[in-house]
């Protein structure tokens, strides 16, 4: 691990590595939203009745929305008319293997470090990639099929497994929740779809690469994760966009049912575009990532290294719902420039002898502003449940803001809830020491910051530890005078 | 034989409050060097500026280490070119362990004398022998850098991280303070093991046994008022166990 | 110099004094200014409706608040360290019975390099009563040298009762050493289990828990005539919600 982490961080070079465009025909609807443009995606996708009747039931709720204003971010109004929908390389239905496959997509892939190739593949992980709004390819699903594990693109889950579809679809996050996630359900494109059946132990990491391509075009993904009884599943979402100009948005939805004694491990790098050093440009992330601990004995564990986007909106949670039920939430985010971050979780306590963790470590650098927001909330019978909250930040230079907001609430006497958070810089006697021994003020921070971090970091897949170590440092560089 | 550590007329301030005035000093390749002086004397002063650490001003004289300008230089330069710190109260790093931070600390340095980055079998090789020679454990190579350690084992790891880095001045700054005798012991066998030709030493402490026993320094500088008064060999040594400061504090006033 | 007014009450200390004063009967609002060199310690009784209390720091100025609330209704407390190397402590005590209904508010803002605060917040929440404490610790740009921390701990004693707790923290500088806690929770099992086998009941067990809990902050007010009466209050209102 430690040599790898050495070697990676010599790798880097100054900017954002995933900036490249790919050249692509791509097939978009108009710009706008209408009832139209819903029914035009929906028959793309060649949908049943019931999906387009809960999209544009969803469109229309999201007409007497406003859009949320709590959070600490500052942006200018969104023109939600400026906006393609859906944008999707040409080639409108989904390969069957491989071969099918435009060549320009693998390139791109592979030009990102995605193996789309199995039999390049790295460790055993499966992979589907979804390119703006479809999904382009999904590896490894025959063997997984032989388990009797669905993992697909949303969009032939609802042709191949409707009734999975329907049952769940908007069960964890309704399309009312919120603005964000209204408007999902009424333009979602794509995204992945994973059922795992009772008792089976998925043999390999599951992920998901998102990728924005197109310009002026929104990605609205939505993946649902369904863990039957005594299953596991460890599932990792990574995302890139090129580097543009203008903000781009991206919403999605992520719905996960964890069932009786099973266990759902989610871990996302975000590594969106996040603007350049003048704030130009970027993604932004406003996201609803909920899941819910259905079953007694049930576990759900939150891990994500957020690194990117020019605004992260984004809290993904656990609704604990099941006897015993466990929720964890480890997250690290750093913002510099003029990055906005206001993220954290919700820990909701439902059953009895529930509990919950959560770790937040937030980086703070250049101009940015990083919020820790976080709600726990013990219900009226969630006899002894506990939940530990642990949110450190840490502040590089004199014109960044960190700020932490933790939300408690108990309704129950023998639950027990409890927060700690600290806010410092890096000490001059921490830089001195390490500059001392040979080290360079920028290596000393990205060091020192990538062991405020170990905590959360150790919680990620081996695959996902080193890139992630290696984002901190490229995210920092020049953080540094 | 030309020094290799020569400060000459050396004036730093700290906050605007002159410490070091007019401070001259030479230090030999492979010789041990001793200053001793009353608390407050600008001791401590002295380590920091040789490595270069910004808080303290220098308003007048040079520092030459190996015919080099040191003052031209930043801290991580002075350490590539060899200077080490072992520190006074050295600071905790959560999170990073000390085989880690060895490792960016090794390859800084081999990177600046142009020299390829350490394969990482010949990397763990390398500490493993020094660290066993010290009494230190795989365990607390493993464990964050200063942190939960008492006072004596954080020590033996400024000894060990020198031992790693085979520096080419070492400055000891009160090495010896707060340690129980077996402590003690330790640290000046760490110092015994890594004396060589190559290599020289400027030892802050107040503690003559430790000097006498462990060190058997070459020479002797006491410092007061920022400036040496006294040189000797350890002869000196014993003046200073028999009377105290107060002899020089009187010659820097008159 | 004291002004009352209908509704306010404006105190200033002049600089260099040190002042000790014990406040029962509280106007809506109080408003003081310390100012360079003052020193204050200030004990209070809150017991009625709404009330808000701003106080302002000027240089080197020290500021040591005790506070017993037992009101229904709301607390606002406004800190503002205004002046460099100002010090203040503002520590709450809070027990509630029946169907009260409370929200405390403390800001402490942090305008001035090298200030430091602290606070320390306990509370009981028996019956069937509601507290809110929000808490929070404000950094502008560019300041230098501070240090604040707050902790806040309350037991939920009723089986209606409700506890919310939102502490904050909201920096904008770098030179900063911040720190807040927040627990809610029951009494230490154990610790009631070892009463009751010394004999007492669960409602001796607990009430002597919760004012031991209470009176840590209580027992730091020196004068022994006004800890009495507050710790006795305490006491009361943690017998009346068992």
């Amino acid at each position: 691990m430690t040599e790898k982490k050495v070697s990676a961080l010599e790798a880097v070079s100054d900017t954002y590595h995933y900036g490249f465009e790919t050249e692509i025909d791509s097939e978009t609807a108009p710009k706008g939203l209408n009832e139209d443009i819903i029914r035009f995606i929906s028959k793309k996708k060649n949908e049943p009745q019931w999906l387009l009747d809960f999209r544009l039931k969803a469109f229309r709720h999201w007409l007497t929305m406003k859009e949320p204003t709590w959070a600490k971010i500052t942006y200018p109004p969104i023109d939600y008319q400026d906006i393609y929908y859906y944008a999707a390389p040409k080639r409108a239905s989904a390969p069957k293997s491989l071969d099918e496959v435009d060549p320009e997509l693998l390139k791109t892939y592979d030009k990102l470090g995605v193996p789309l190739h199995e039999r390049e593949i790295l460790a055993g992980v499966a992979v589907d990639a979804v390119f703006d709004s479809v999904s382009v390819a999904t590896t490894f699903r025959d063997k997984l099929a032989r388990q009797g594990i669905i993992f697909c693109s949303i969009s032939e889950a609802v042709q191949n497994h409707p009734d999975l579809v329907k049952k769940y679809l908007g069960s964890v996050v309704p399309y009312t929740d919120n603005f964000f996630a209204c408007l999902n359900s009424a333009v979602f494109t794509d995204g992945t779809f994973v059922y795992i059946p009772k008792g089976v132990r998925c043999p390999m990491e599951l992920s998901t690469y998102f990728r924005i391509n197109a310009k002026k075009s929104g990605q609205f993904e939505r993946t649902m994760i369904i863990a039957d009884d005594h299953s596991y599943v460890s599932y990792l979402e990574g995302c890139t966009a090129p580097q543009r100009d203008e903000n781009q948005l991206h919403a999605a939805i992520v719905e996960i049912i964890v069932m009786n004694n099973a266990e759902v491990k989610y871990s996302t790098v975000q590594n969106w575009f996040p603007g350049d050093k003048e704030g130009k440009g970027g993604i932004y992330n406003f996201v609803t990532k909920r899941g819910v601990c259905k079953g007694v004995n049930a576990k759900l564990s939150w891990t994500q290294v957020e690194t990117g986007s020019a605004i992260t909106w984004k809290y993904p949670s656990c609704v604990l719902l099941g006897d015993n039920s466990v929720g964890e939430f480890y997250s690290v985010a750093i913002t510099n420039n003029f990055q906005q971050a206001d993220t954290g979780t919700k820990m909701i306590h439902i059953g009895k002898n529930t509990s919950s963790t959560i770790v937040s470590k937030g980086i703070s650098a250049g101009k940015s502003q990083n919020t820790y927001r976080g709600l726990v909330q013990m219900g009226k019978n969630a006899d002894h449940a506990r939940n530990f909250s642990q949110c450190d930040s840490l502040l590089i230079g004199s014109c960044c803001g960190a700020h932490t907001l933790p939300y408690m609430i108990s309704n129950n006497p023998s639950a027990q809830v409890e927060h700690e958070a600290t806010t410092s810089k890096i000490s001059d006697d921490q830089l001195f020491y390490c500059r001392q021994r040979g080290i360079n003020a920028e290596d000393a921070v990205s060091l020192i910051v990538n062991g405020f971090c170990k905590d959360v970091m150790q919680k990620l897949p081996m695959e996902f530890a080193v890139e992630a170590t290696r984002l901190v440092a490229v995210t920092l560089e020049g953080s540094v005078g | 034989m030309s020094a290799w550590l020569k400060i000459k007329d050396l004036c730093v301030k700290v906050a605007d409050k002159p410490i070091l005035n007019d401070l001259s000093l030479s230090i030999n390749a492979g010789e041990v060097h001793v200053i001793m002086g009353p608390n407050g004397c600008g001791k401590s002063t002295l380590s920091n500026v040789l490595c270069g650490n910004q808080n303290y001003e220098v308003t007048g004289g040079f520092i030459d280490f190996k015919d080099k300008n040191l003052l031209e230089m930043n801290v991580e330069e002075r350490a590539c070119a060899g200077i080490f710190l072992a520190f006074q109260h050295p600071v905790e790093i959560p999170g990073v362990s000390m085989a880690t931070f060895m490792k960016y600390a090794l390859n800084a340095r081999r990177k600046a004398q142009g020299k390829q980055e350490l394969d990482a079998v010949s990397f763990i090789k390398r500490i493993k022998v020094r660290a066993q020679a010290l009494g230190i454990s795989d365990e607390m190579l493993k464990r964050p850098v200063n942190v939960g350690f008492s006072g004596g084992e954080k020590k033996r790891l400024e000894i060990f991280q020198m031992a790693v880095l085979e520096p080419d001045f070492c400055i000891l700054d009160e090495m010896d303070s707060g340690l129980d005798v077996d402590a003690v012991k330790v640290a000046g066998n760490g110092v015994k093991i890594m004396r060589s030709e190559q290599r020289s030493f400027l030892v802050i402490s107040h503690n003559i046994r430790f000097l006498k026993e462990q060190i058997q320094p070459d020479k002797i500088h006491v410092m007061v008022h920022g400036r040496i008064v006294a040189q000797g060999g350890m002869e000196l040594l014993d003046e200073i166990d028999k009377n105290g400061f107060s002899a020089f504090l009187k010659e820097a006033v008159a | 110099m004291i002004k009352t007014l209908s509704k306010q009450r404006l105190l200033t200390i002049d600089s260099g004094q040190s002042v000790v004063f014990f406040e029962k009967q509280l106007a809506p609002k109080t408003q003081i200014t310390i100012a360079k060199n003052a020193h204050v310690k200030h004990y209070r009784l809150h017991e009625m409706t709404d009330h808000s209390l701003f106080v302002r720091l000027e240089d080197n100025a020290s500021y040591e608040l005790i506070t017993l609330h037992r009101g229904d209704g709301n607390l606002t407390l406004y800190f503002d360290l205004s002046g460099k190397n100002a010090f203040c402590q503002s520590n709450i005590v809070y027990v509630l019975s029946e169907n009260k209904n409370t929200l405390i508010h403390c800001d402490v803002h942090h305008n001035a390099d090298d200030t430091v605060s602290r606070q320390f917040v306990k509370g009981a929440v028996c019956a069937n009563a509601k507290a809110v404490f929000q808490g929070g610790i404000f950094i502008p740009y560019n300041k230098k040298g501070i240090d604040g921390m707050q902790q806040h701990r309350a037991l939920l004693l009723g089986k209606n009762a409700c506890a919310q707790a939102v502490p904050q923290l909201e920096i904008y500088a770098d030179d900063v050493k911040c720190a807040h806690g927040s627990a809610i929770g029951f009494l230490d099992q154990e610790q009631m289990f070892y009463l009751q086998s010394r004999g007492l009941d669960e409602e001796q067990a607990r009430t002597l828990l919760t004012t031991a809990f209470l009176n840590e902050i209580l027992d730091d007010i020196e004068d022994d005539e006004v800890r009495e009466e507050l710790k006795s209050l305490a006491l009361e209102e943690v017998c009346h919600g068992n």
